[in-house]
């Protein structure tokens, strides 16, 4: 215990005031020598033994009511620790400094702790220290893995807040144990999310300590994710963003939310239950397809910050080779100016120029050349163009080849009667507005082609043969959307399948996010949020929005860090970590109004005596 | 003429008074001025001839005193004739003074001054008519004795050992009864003089042990006043004068309570001692000494 004002402990010298001030008074009292007090004793016990009792009892409260009001005035604060002063150890220290100790002064109160720390441990005591995150400041000890206990704030000083997550266990690979001089020990001080535990390695820490200093963190509500509400939908003047906010903590939160795109801005009252996800739908128009979510009255508001960047379908191009008799009753625009589809039509894909287009599709062709092959792959080696194909009697070689990575068209089956579709993938964002119908289900079709494939079939057929395949932005579907094949033509649900058909292959319209940490590999050179470039194949390093010539792109901190998530005591324990505060451990806590209410509850207790008396 | 003849009366007689007693300095004064107070009270009262007793008569021998003659008998038959007085038994008598620590309380004099006085006095009484007293002074245990005998002489040593008493260490009566009874053989009366402030059952347990070895025993339970009624005034450190302890005591508070405890003790002793033929009196330290002396006197002629 420490004391802001010391010299108030002086005072403590009154406390022998009531003693010396009862002693005079006892002494002032005339001395009556009587002939014996054995048989008032005697007479009297009971009641002596209480007033003697009671006298004891006043004189002491008195005592106390005194260096309570000294020691109230002398300000005490208290810090309890976790270590016995001189402690030796070769100590492996581990600071978080993932984005979430940026919450408050939880960073600076890290270190402070690590310094309260050091006092516990010998002068002899070695030191290895670690940044949790890997960041260009921050870089693992290489070099001198053990210091002595004077150079440990230095190299804690080095150490920066980063973008990144870590874990102990990726951590771990750096521990050099059998260096160490004395019993090796571990103390990671951070806020302890669930990911820094992740495969936590306990044999590393078998017999050995592991101390994890808690630094508190703040609420723990995040947005989880700001997704498009249906990717696949036909985009008219609107569009809808699903925004998911989680409360991961034990108590109801109430705030507001907040959507930013330039001038455009719309605030939602917003409560959610304790350990309780939350998706709020807002409607937005179309040219907002870029700016940030933002939760207000959260602790942690660092992290609530999403920069959201999605990319809408504009009008779409769509080259139709092969027969477009049915196709084109359903692209057709109603609006042939502002439709969202400019259909043409081609007999074949020789002569055109692809990359005019957005989608092929291939309806129904038997064949193709090797030229129009080459043009087809290079063509889908843009993940915003897609091809659509429907098989048609038979399939050619290059045809066959170009689908062959997807599929494999084995044998053209007529069936006497017909099949249904017997199995609908509806988690998948083209199924996904039919899953509460059963319009799928009463399609027909009488003359498909027999596919094998192990990659991502989203449709079958009767006897498990699957009916559309979908590999990257290509699709392939085992029939041609003619009457002779199937009845879907006749049906309602032709016009948005084969609509979303198309927009589910060309993913033109998705979430365009991107993750602190991630390497980018599509947009060439990126330009920062602030204003510096980065080249593909690099890790982003920060939130915000990252740019290209023609994109942008919205960059935040991984779920998984900037949505707290601390890991439980219990499950801490479980690991066998030991757990120790550092605000109750390592602050300094003033207890001056305790000793206040202390001196104030002796004194009630002197009244309350005198009373009785 | 009355008037010169009452004066050296009532000049003996104030000596009964212990406060006037106290103001003189010599014991062996002090012991006689009482008696012969007590003395001159007798003339008129039925204990006449209490150091001789009249046994037979016979005839004049030459070379007997002349005072002796009898005139009254030769009056009637013209024969001279002598009184024979038949000596008394000569009854052995040990005085017990206690001179424990609790003695030396007192206001005015002490509760061990009394009993020094009360002590000396019957001393000189008990020689005066010829028997044998012995003195014991004690505290927890006999502290000196002197052994009964009927010279002068030894009443110079019992009054030197009086003299010197003085108040010490704790009671334990019970423990000194015991002890005396392993001197005294044969039987005779003991005077025991003390505040009998020890445990009381042990105490009485202890009487009884001695009348049951048939000798006389005659109690003089010595109080002061203060100490009956407990009339202090205000809060005080009392001091124990026995074990040295002191107790922070308001006596308004424990008065009632005191003085019940107190009567049922003094009770206790009065009932338990008069039932086992113990001679019992509560004697304060303002009490004149006649009426100790009477006390014995009542109880010597029991004893005839």
């Amino acid at each position: 215990m420490s004391f802001l004002h010391p010299l108030y402990l002086i005072g403590l010298a009154f406390t022998a005031a009531p003693i010396i001030i009862h002693l005079w008074f006892r002494k002032k009292l005339d001395k009556i020598p009587f002939s014996t007090l054995k048989f008032l004793k005697k007479s009297e016990a009971r009641r002596f033994g209480w007033l003697k009792i009671r006298e004891i009892v006043i004189l002491a409260l008195r005592c106390m009511l005194i260096a309570f009001i000294f020691l109230s005035l002398a300000r005490p604060q208290i810090k309890a620790g976790f270590l016995k002063p001189g402690h030796l150890a070769s100590v492996i220290l581990i600071v978080d400094n993932s984005y979430s100790m940026a919450y408050a002064d939880n960073f600076r109160l890290a270190q402070e702790s690590i310094e309260t720390l050091l006092t516990r441990y010998s002068s002899k005591s070695e030191f290895a220290v670690f940044a949790l995150c890997r960041n260009d400041t921050s870089s693992y000890p290489d070099r001198d893995l053990w210091i002595q206990k004077g150079k440990v704030i230095d190299r804690i000083r080095q150490i920066t807040i980063t973008n990144m997550t870590g874990t102990i266990k990726a951590l771990s690979r750096n521990f050099i144990i059998d260096q160490a001089r004395y019993s090796v020990e571990f103390i990671y001080i951070g806020d302890g999310q669930e990911i820094v535990f992740a495969d936590f390695p306990r044999e590393l820490f078998i017999d050995r300590i592991f101390q994890w200093v808690k630094i508190r963190s703040g609420n723990n509500v995040g947005i989880k994710k700001v997704s498009l509400k249906d990717p696949v939908a036909l985009v008219s003047d609107t569009y809808v963003l699903d925004i998911y906010i989680e409360n991961y903590g034990s108590k109801i939160w109430q705030g507001k939310i907040s959507l930013q795109a330039e001038d455009y801005v719309r605030e939602q009252d917003c409560e959610i239950q304790a350990a309780h996800e939350k998706k709020i739908s807002l409607t937005l128009p179309v040219n907002i397809n870029k700016g940030t979510v933002e939760i207000y009255d959260d602790s942690l508001s660092v992290d609530n910050i999403y920069y959201f960047s999605k990319s809408l379908p504009k009008r779409m191009k769509i080259l139709a080779v092969g027969t477009i008799r049915y196709l084109e009753s359903g692209l057709n625009p109603t609006d042939p100016i502002n439709g969202p589809f400019l259909l043409t039509a081609a007999e074949t894909i020789s002569g055109r120029n692809l990359q005019d287009f957005d989608l092929v599709i291939l309806n129904g062709l038997q064949e193709i050349s090797n030229s129009d092959k080459i043009k087809l792959e290079t063509f889908l080696m843009k993940p915003d163009k897609g091809i659509v194909c429907f098989l048609g009697k038979s399939v050619g070689d290059n045809l066959s080849n170009f689908i062959a990575h997807c599929c494999r068209a084995e044998e053209y089956i007529a069936t006497k009667g017909y099949v249904t579709l017997d199995w609908v993938d509806y988690e998948h964002s083209i199924f996904q507005v039919f899953q509460h119908t059963n319009v799928l289900k009463n399609i027909k079709i009488h003359n498909y082609y027999r596919l094998n494939t192990d990659k991502n079939t989203i449709a079958m057929l009767t006897g498990n043969n699957p009916f559309i395949v979908i590999d990257k932005n290509l699709a392939v579907i085992a029939t041609q959307f003619l009457p002779q094949n199937t009845d879907i033509v006749y049906k309602s649900v032709f016009v948005p399948l084969l609509h979303r058909l198309i927009l589910g292959t060309a993913h033109q319209s998705r979430d365009y996010e991107l993750y602190v940490g991630d390497q980018h590999h599509q947009y060439g050179e990126l330009k920062t949020p602030t204003g510096e470039y980065i080249m593909d194949g690099q890790e982003l390093l920060a939130p915000g929005f990252y740019t290209t010539a023609k994109d942008t792109i919205g960059v935040n901190v991984a779920a998984s860090e900037g949505n707290l998530k601390i890991i439980g005591n219990e499950a801490a324990k479980a690991l066998h970590v030991n757990i120790v505060d550092a605000v109750k451990d390592f602050e300094l806590g003033d207890m001056s109004t305790t000793f206040l209410l202390l001196a104030l509850f002796a004194l009630l207790l002197e009244l309350l005596m005198l009373v009785i008396h | 003429m009355n008037k010169v003849s009452k004066e050296p009366l009532n000049t003996s007689k104030k000596y009964l008074d212990p406060e006037v007693l106290a103001r003189l300095s010599r014991l062996d004064i002090k012991a006689r001025l009482v008696v012969e107070g007590f003395m001159s009270g007798l003339h008129s009262s039925p204990y006449k001839g209490f150091s001789q007793e009249f046994a037979d008569y016979r005839q004049y021998m030459p070379g007997d005193e002349p005072k002796r003659i009898d005139w009254k008998v030769y009056g009637r038959n013209d024969r001279f004739y002598i009184k024979e007085y038949q000596e008394e038994t000569n009854l052995r008598t040990y005085i017990m003074l206690d001179k424990s620590g609790s003695m030396g309380f007192g206001e005015k004099i002490s509760k061990l001054e009394y009993a020094k006085y009360l002590s000396a006095s019957l001393a000189y009484m008990l020689l005066k008519q010829k028997d044998s007293v012995g003195l014991a002074t004690f505290d927890e245990k006999i502290d000196q004795i002197i052994p009964p005998s009927v010279k002068r002489s030894n009443l110079i040593e019992i009054l030197k050992l009086i003299d010197k008493a003085e108040p010490s260490n704790e009671t334990s009566l019970s423990n000194v009864l015991y002890q005396l009874a392993q001197k005294t053989k044969k039987r005779g009366l003991i005077i025991i003089i003390s505040d009998l402030l020890d445990d009381p059952t042990s105490v009485v347990k202890a009487l009884r042990s001695f009348r049951y070895r048939k000798h006389e025993i005659l109690v003089f339970h010595i109080l002061d006043l203060k100490e009956y009624e407990f009339s202090f005034a205000k809060a005080a450190l009392f001091h124990d004068l026995e074990d040295g302890s002191e107790m922070v005591i308001e006596p308004s508070m424990i008065r009632t309570s005191y003085q019940r405890k107190f009567k049922d003790l003094l009770q206790f002793y009065r009932h338990q001692l008069l039932e086992s033929h113990i001679d019992y009196e509560t004697i304060f330290t303002t009490t004149r000494y006649d009426r100790a002396l009477f006390s014995y006197l009542q109880k010597r002629g029991r004893l005839k």
